[in-house]
């Protein structure tokens, strides 16, 4: 647990980067499916990063809360501004970025959902128009 | 750190459920298990609405896009692998492709345009179709092989199961737009029937005609669904020659 502690800056980082692991290796998947040459892999990675990119908090929804956490923990520890390990400090900084537009996109879509859940509570909803 | 990532990465995806699990069967799929050799996927294809299927000696995949049906039409044109494949047509609608080592396997693809969008499907079929039948002659839409080619004086007679259709009218009307993409010219069309038929004539050599004529046959051997007790299929009936048209 201690040991988890200490590294939680890296923890965090590797957490922040997975969900682009999540695009690419999708994106190697389906070009391995579609052919399995390297134009075609590229073109999957592409088409993925394209396509999923507004969806990915909710194609990899078990991570999303993990993410936010360890973000909010990066901003905790960088505020603090305790001495620590140079690497940890990076690794907090990086985190921040990295899971920014990951956490915005996020975001985006809980207003989404509670847009939509406000206007269909106060008019039943038609799905026609979907 | 980085292997850490990757490792959760994997996991998600592998969660996600979302990995490529249909596996083409037949002498047109390719080592992968995807789209046929030499078939590349359409790089600029909307979210959603996507799909794949596959059934005995056939395999479709299905996707819209934002661009037009030419630009779709005119990317498999010059992308496909034209020494697997040959290009036999390239129209408004449809491109009508046949594999060069096995003839008899038939492909294409079909758009349907709409205001803002294009679905368009990917098609192989194994027609089982013997040497000499016409290699520009398209095969219909999700038309699947029925016993063996018959030669009936000149002309080819094959039978095929269009059951996969939204209806004989669908089908006949489809098709008609296929033949004029492939260079056939649709004579006669006649969508208001029980029996829906069309005749048509190639444009490069008039004296080679077709006709076809889609009918429900009532098939008392079929296993009998208790949710959907059809007892028969929608067969259409092909004839391509001389004076095949009459």
């Amino acid at each position: 647990m201690t040991r988890i502690a200490a590294n939680r800056a890296l923890i965090g980082l590797s957490v922040a980067l997975a969900p682009y692991w999540f695009l690419i290796l999708s994106g190697v998947a389906w070009g391995i499916w579609g052919g399995g040459d390297p134009i075609t892999i590229g073109q999957s990675i592409v088409m993925v990063a394209q396509q999923n990119a507004l969806t990915l908090p909710l194609d990899t929804s078990a991570l999303a809360p993990v993410v936010l956490a360890l973000w909010i923990a990066s901003i905790v520890a960088l505020r603090r501004r305790e001495p620590r390990a140079r690497t940890l400090v990076v690794a907090d900084k990086l985190t921040l970025v990295v899971a920014f537009p990951y956490l915005a996109v996020g975001l985006y879509l809980a207003v989404v959902f509670v847009v939509f859940w406000i206007r269909c509570s106060l008019n039943p909803c038609s799905f026609l128009w979907l | 750190m980085g292997g850490l990532s990757f490792a959760i990465g994997l996991a998600a995806v592998v969660a996600s459920g979302r990995l490529p699990h249909y596996v083409a069967t037949g002498p047109f799929a390719n080592l992968h298990g995807g789209l046929p050799t030499g078939l590349p996927a359409y790089p600029r294809q909307l979210p959603g609405g996507g799909g794949a299927g596959q059934s005995e000696g056939g395999f479709e995949w299905t996707g819209e896009t934002a661009d037009s049906a030419d630009e779709i039409l005119s990317y498999y044109s010059r992308s496909i692998d034209h020494t697997i494949w040959d290009v036999t047509a390239v129209g408004t609608q449809t491109i009508s492709f046949y594999k060069r080592d096995a003839p008899g396997i038939r492909g294409g693809v079909r758009t349907l345009g709409l205001e803002t969008k294009t679905f368009f499907e990917i098609w192989v079929t194994d027609m089982k179709l013997p040497a000499g039948y016409p290699v520009d002659f398209p095969a219909g839409h999700r038309a699947r092989p029925i016993g063996t080619v018959a030669k009936v004086a000149d002309a080819y007679v094959v039978r095929w199961d269009v059951d996969g259709n939204a209806s004989s009218a669908a089908f006949v009307k489809s098709f008609a737009a296929s033949l004029t993409d492939a260079g056939w010219d649709v004579l006669t069309l006649d969508t208001g029937t029980s029996t829906p038929s069309l005749t048509c004539r190639r444009r490069s050599l008039p004296a080679l005609t077709c006709s076809v004529t889609v009918a429900y046959e009532v098939d008392l051997q079929a296993k009998h669904d208790p949710v959907y007790p059809a007892p028969g299929r929608l067969v259409a009936t092909v004839r391509i020659g001389p004076e095949a048209q009459r």
